[in-house]
């Protein structure tokens, strides 16, 4: 069998159908459901298209302030206080990161100092730590420092999480990149910090995306912290968000619910989408290298 | 130009021959660090510690050594060893299958052509999703009444009425292993293109005019290029989807009748459920050193690791 022959084409062609409907159907079936009516949803059998189109979740959505929930910040509704808790502890994960990982993969990559090496691989041996061994002290650490039920608290502990892995992407980015323009630059009286933000800044840009898309997916996604370090709901992030929202101890509503996820997912993918040329490149980079 | 001896080192390719220097790059990395090491190994720490003790939540001083008594009693658990196994069902099984996946995508989708570009952007979006975003999506589809998944096949005849297939103890497990394949299969594609992308074109072509045909040349160039990254990136998967709770804990809990009861749901109940930390704790030293000795052995055997 060839690269050309008819079978190979063929058989090609089947596989990339059977994926493309493996991935798209799901993302199909929740944004239809809801599109679809609080009867329909619940139809049997299953509506492929909705019989009629609605916005009826999207409205219920927007306003959904049920019972035990009145405390809600800002006035919106549940899922947009959940998105925009989200949006606080993602986007300062994602400045502190891209600031912290930004200043030591620069420190890691051009100087030398007596116990680099052996930090690297603290750093690196962190990808291997299960949550489970870290989450009770990290509670009793919290509690201590009056950090339990805060953002802050949140923002700390994923931007641990996220910082070895961001470290070492733009650890290795630096590597590759030559350091003769630094070393004129220092010739020429340029200090350590004008040569940071002047030449080296602009040259890691890409990295330096691929860094923040990572940590804000990892902050935007993340559940566990959010499990054991918060117990007010008010101020929980999105996926701790979704099953207190349209989950009830009688019903689920299918609509809402479906309304809910499009509503948390569209962004990251729109913002996904157009930043994924860097954020591939920045993430395989040490990968195909080392 | 003025330079001094200590500018010359600098033109000679060392920033940091230099005692000033060696200060400042370690000081470049400390706030990182500090963050790291509070929040990452001093926990680490402290859990190991505490594996050795009775924790009284609410009186820390009252806390007492028991040496290897949370260990003994955790070894006596059946759960604990239901965990494990379903763990490692779970772990293999997605790992395996989104390996499967992603490679076979990663080899059709290699020529860098306008729609294989647009594939590959669309095959990724599973893995930004949040994991409990994904877990209700297949909760919708597997669901009872209004399952799509069962419905269809009621209609096709492979079940006699439609199931709710993470109530169900028979099909709950594939139905998890499922739902994680799809959101981490496209991790293991991106990282396959990029190994891909290190083939050099003459070999292949090479390969070509010697006649080698599609399965010669997949064993003998392929994948001997792609074996590094594949290790890695499965040594990835693996202690990812080992530690992954989202998609059980939002689907099914743990259950039914602990069928998909894995380590993470387990810890998760030791701790915030019977609060006893100390159980929790013998529970994450054990696991830290399995997940240390897999990744060792695993490199290891691959010759990933040098000696």
């Amino acid at each position: 069998m060839t690269s050309s022959s008819p079978l190979f084409t063929t058989s090609k062609f089947v596989i990339l159908l059977l994926a493309l409907v493996f991935v798209a159907f799901p993302l199909y079936w929740i944004t239809i459901t809801s599109f679809k009516s609080w009867e329909e949803s619940y139809s049997v059998p299953p509506t492929l298209i909705p019989d009629e189109w609605t916005l009826k979740s999207y409205k219920a959505m927007w306003l959904s302030t049920a019972e035990g929930f009145k405390e809600l910040r800002w006035g919106l509704g549940r899922t947009f206080t959940f998105a925009i808790n989200g949006a606080i502890v993602s986007f300062s994960v994602t400045f502190m990161t891209m600031v912290l990982a930004a200043l030591a993969g620069y420190g890691f990559s051009r100087f030398d100092f007596p116990v680099k090496n052996p930090l690297l691989l603290a750093l690196l041996s962190t990808q291997m730590f299960p949550y489970v061994a870290i989450m009770l002290p990290i509670y009793l650490v919290y509690r201590s420092l009056n950090l339990l039920n805060t953002h802050a608290g949140i923002i700390l502990g994923v931007t641990g999480l996220v910082l070895p892995f961001s470290i070492w992407m733009l650890k290795t980015y630096i590597d590759t990149i030559d350091k003769e323009v630094e070393e004129a630059a220092l010739i020429d009286g340029a200090n350590r910090f004008q040569i940071m933000t002047k030449i080296v800044l602009p040259l890691i840009i890409p990295a330096l995306v691929a860094v923040g898309m990572f940590s804000f997916l990892a902050a935007w996604n993340h559940l566990m912290y959010v499990i054991i370090l918060l117990t007010d709901l008010t101020l929980a992030t999105v996926p701790i968000g979704f099953k207190n929202t349209f989950i009830g101890f009688l019903y689920t509503n299918y609509g809402g619910l479906a309304a809910s996820m499009v509503t948390v997912s569209l962004p990251i993918i729109v913002t996904f989408l157009v930043l994924q040329k860097y954020f591939v490149s920045g993430l395989t980079a040490g990968a195909t290298k080392g | 130009m003025d330079l001094t001896p200590a500018r010359k080192t600098a033109t000679l390719g060392n920033f940091s021959l230099r005692r000033k220097d060696k200060i400042y790059g370690f000081l470049l990395t400390l706030p990182a660090l500090l963050i790291v090491f509070g929040l990452i190994f001093y926990p680490l720490g402290l859990g190991i510690i505490n594996s050795f003790r009775k924790i009284n939540l609410f009186n820390m001083a009252d806390s007492t050594w028991v040496g290897l008594d949370n260990y003994r009693i955790l070894f006596r658990y059946n759960l604990f060893w239901q965990s494990v196994q379903n763990t490692l069902v779970y772990t293999i099984g997605s790992t395996l299958g989104a390996a499967l996946v992603g490679l076979l995508l990663a080899l059709l989708l290699n020529k860098q052509t306008r729609t294989n570009r647009l594939h590959r952007g669309f095959f990724l979006i599973p893995w930004i999703l949040p994991g409990v975003v994904v877990a209700y999506m297949f909760s919708f589809m597997f669901g009872e009444s209004n399952g799509i998944v069962g419905y269809v096949l009621t209609v096709i005849g492979l079940l006699e009425k439609s199931i709710n297939f993470f109530a169900d103890m028979d099909t709950a497990m594939p139905a998890v292993i499922i739902a994680t394949i799809w959101l981490s299969f496209p991790f293991a594609m991106i990282m396959y293109l990029a190994g891909l992308k290190t083939i050099p074109k003459e070999i292949e072509e090479a390969a070509w005019v010697d006649g080698a045909n599609l399965f010669q040349r997949f064993w003998h160039i392929t994948l001997p290029y792609l074996k590094n990254i594949i290790v890695i990136t499965t040594t990835l998967m693996v202690i990812w989807n080992f530690n992954f709770m989202d998609l059980i804990y939002t689907t099914t809990r743990g259950g039914p009748v602990n069928s998909t009861e894995i380590l993470a749901i387990f810890a998760y109940r030791t701790a915030i459920q019977q609060l006893n930390f100390g159980l929790t704790s013998a529970l994450g030293v054990l696991w830290l050193l399995a997940l240390t000795g897999f990744a060792y052995l695993y490199l290891r055997s691959m010759k990933v690791l040098g000696d």
